[in-house]
């Protein structure tokens, strides 16, 4: 490497080993093989989300009273449900709204948790005081109680169920990236950076938060995991998506009598399966990325 | 050491002053109340009706003023009435209290020491037929819906194999027997317990993984000492650390799991409590229910703090 090419004005110790670092985090997450599975899986599903429109044959929401609760059959191939819906359609079509609930829950949550985390770690003093009071604050309300009572006060929508489980769950994102933050602080590169003269902002942006985003990252896939899960047990109660909008869990409410429990298993094992394939699938990912991305082999 | 107990105690309690102002603020901005609930607010003949039973119901006031009673009240033990059915809502709420504790204690007890057994074997056992299997099981147990096990469970025991029953906390009308009680109690505590059972699993089995690869137990075999006592004493008391802080986190969590256990079983506790309180708009209940809930949540972060104090000797000294 000719002289020529190496910059001079900017400390390079980071970005330059960041290529190199990525192609090892990524030979390390194919190495999992169970989360090489679920990233198939989310994959599939996902897909399978997005096309519905175009897989699906039947109309998920149109009634056919001449033909209600089928149990599964070449026409339907996963049965009808009490009002002759297409039960196959309806998993499809609540895949998007289940999944796309859970991501924004989970962006949301990330957001709000890795900015508190990153002022709180970086301020220090009465700033990382406060913010930490107000996560423990956040952290006694128990959660699903808090989450229900909300959502009963602003009605069932899925709009709703996206915001309250976002802005309830990002307290583990916050103590881990707060946690990564004062780490980086005191590692050797950053008091180097200060003794060149780098301003706090640039220490910030170009230092402290490249090493946060991994981290950020693996509770994420956490996040997701717990929206999807939390949104399902949500929709079950009746406090999520109206119907007849389907979602994996309100599909599930009509299971809560142990006839239709006993005899129309169709009904509300599919949706089950799906929530319980899709989160063990995120969760498989979450336990391959936090494998990879170990930090004792990020800091070689 | 009592310091640093008697500060958090301290903190504890302006902490749940504070949830208090921020739950009745919500519940009382939203839009709807009691009344709306109870008459249509359209309806012009009932005007006149919607304001009578707002002004005697004390829903006219300016918000800090109802605090204001609320908190006299409930300093004084009053918690108010349900609006749902006009009784105490201390007792609405006291009659459940001891379901819960039941249904918890008991899903509580299973989880931790199913949970940590498992976790222990798995770490001592690592890369064995047991490891995987109960690592792959654990996963399952965070991934899947506590209420899809449920159905699951009440699928096979209840509808297929008629072994036991799906609702209520006892089949008879009077009396009590412990074996019908045991007998409503096992399908619904088993259920709740499964997620935590899992998490404490993955904790237990990680913390011990660190503990085993430590000098001091490598000096433990090294001086002979059999391996029931390497594990058993040095290892699993060093390892105790992390599973006393994962059992309090998941406290809470425990709760939030019985309110849907109890809502599909019909057990008659604070959490399907919860649910009818919501679905009526019960307000007073769901502010006291708040309140002790965030008691309880509260005290179970301050008995990690005595815990974590009593296990780690260095916490005592520095803390």
């Amino acid at each position: 490497m000719s002289t020529a090419n190496m910059s001079h004005d900017r400390p390079s110790v980071m970005p330059s080993t960041a290529p190199r670092r990525r192609r090892t985090v990524w030979r390390r997450f194919r190495r999992h093989r169970m989360a090489l599975l679920g990233t198939i899986i989310v994959g599939l599903f996902g897909l399978a989300a997005l096309l519905a429109p175009w897989i699906a044959w039947y109309d998920p929401n149109a009634i056919d009273l001449d033909n209600p609760r089928i149990a599964p059959n070449w026409d339907h191939i996963l049965g009808t449900d009490r009002g002759g819906r297409d039960v196959f359609a309806r998993i499809l079509f609540a895949g998007r709204v289940s999944l796309s609930v859970g991501v924004v829950a989970a962006i949301i949550s990330a957001v709000i948790g890795s900015s508190v985390g990153l002022v709180s770690g970086y301020v220090g003093g009465w700033g990382d005081n406060l913010l930490q009071r107000f996560t423990e604050l956040v952290m006694t309300f128990p959660t699903f109680f808090a989450i229900i009572i909300v959502i009963s006060l602003l009605g069932p929508s899925i709009f709703n169920v996206m915001y309250v489980i976002g802005v309830f769950g990002w307290t583990g994102t916050s103590r881990l990236v707060r946690g990564q933050v004062l780490s980086i602080k005191e590692m050797e590169y950053v008091t180097a950076a200060r003794a060149v003269g780098a301003t706090d902002r640039r220490v910030a942006f170009v230092h402290v938060f490249p090493g946060v985003v991994p981290f950020v990252i693996v509770s994420a896939t956490l996040t997701l995991a717990g929206a999807i899960l939390t949104e399902s047990a949500l929709s079950f109660l009746g406090l999520g998506a109206v119907l007849p909008t389907a979602t994996w869990g309100n599909m599930m409410t009509a299971a809560q009598g142990l006839h239709v429990l006993k005899t129309q298993p169709w009904l509300w094992a599919p949706p089950g399966l799906a929530i319980s394939l899709t989160v063990l699938s995120v969760n498989f990912i979450g336990d391959g990325l936090r494998d990879a991305l170990d930090p004792r082999q990020l800091l070689d | 050491m009592s310091t640093y107990i008697l500060r958090r105690f301290l903190i504890a309690l302006p902490l749940l002053l504070l949830i208090s102002v921020i739950t009745f603020t919500f519940i009382n901005i939203a839009p709807g109340d009691p009344v709306t609930a109870m008459m249509d607010p359209e309806d012009p003949l009932m005007a006149d009706d919607l304001q009578y039973m707002r002004e005697r119901l004390g829903l006219n006031k300016p918000i800090y003023v109802r605090y204001g009673l609320w908190l006299r009240e409930f300093m004084s033990g009053n918690f108010g009435y349900s609006t749902a059915n006009g009784r105490p809502v201390i007792e609405r709420i006291g009659i459940r209290v001891l379901p819960t504790l039941e249904l918890t204690a008991t899903a509580l007890l299973i989880s931790t020491v199913l949970g940590v057994t498992f976790g222990v074997i798995a770490a001592v056992k690592q890369y064995s037929v047991f490891d995987y299997a109960l690592t792959t099981a654990a996963l399952f147990g965070i991934s899947i819906p506590t209420f899809f096990f449920a159905l699951a469970a009440l699928y096979v025991f209840a509808a297929v194999l008629e072994i036991l029953p799906t609702f209520g906390m006892t089949g008879r009308t009077e009396g009590f027997s412990i074996t019908d009680n045991l007998h409503h109690l096992i399908l619904p505590a088993l259920v709740l317990s499964i997620d935590s059972m899992a998490v404490k699993t993955r904790y237990a089995r990680t913390a011990m993984l660190e503990v085993l690869k430590s000098d001091y137990l490598r000096t433990a075999r090294a001086k002979g000492l059999p391996s029931y006592i390497v594990i058993g004493r040095h290892a699993f008391r060093n390892g105790l650390l992390p599973i006393v802080t994962i059992f309090t986190l998941q406290l809470p969590n425990l709760i939030s799991g019985a309110i849907i256990i109890e809502t599909m079983f019909t057990w008659p506790g604070m959490g399907h409590l919860a649910i009818e309180a919501v679905r009526h708009r019960d307000y007073p209940t769901l502010m006291g229910l708040t309140m002790i809930l965030s008691s309880l949540v509260l005290a179970a972060n301050l008995l990690a703090d005595v815990l974590y104090a009593y296990v780690d000797p260095r916490i005592r000294v520095t803390g």
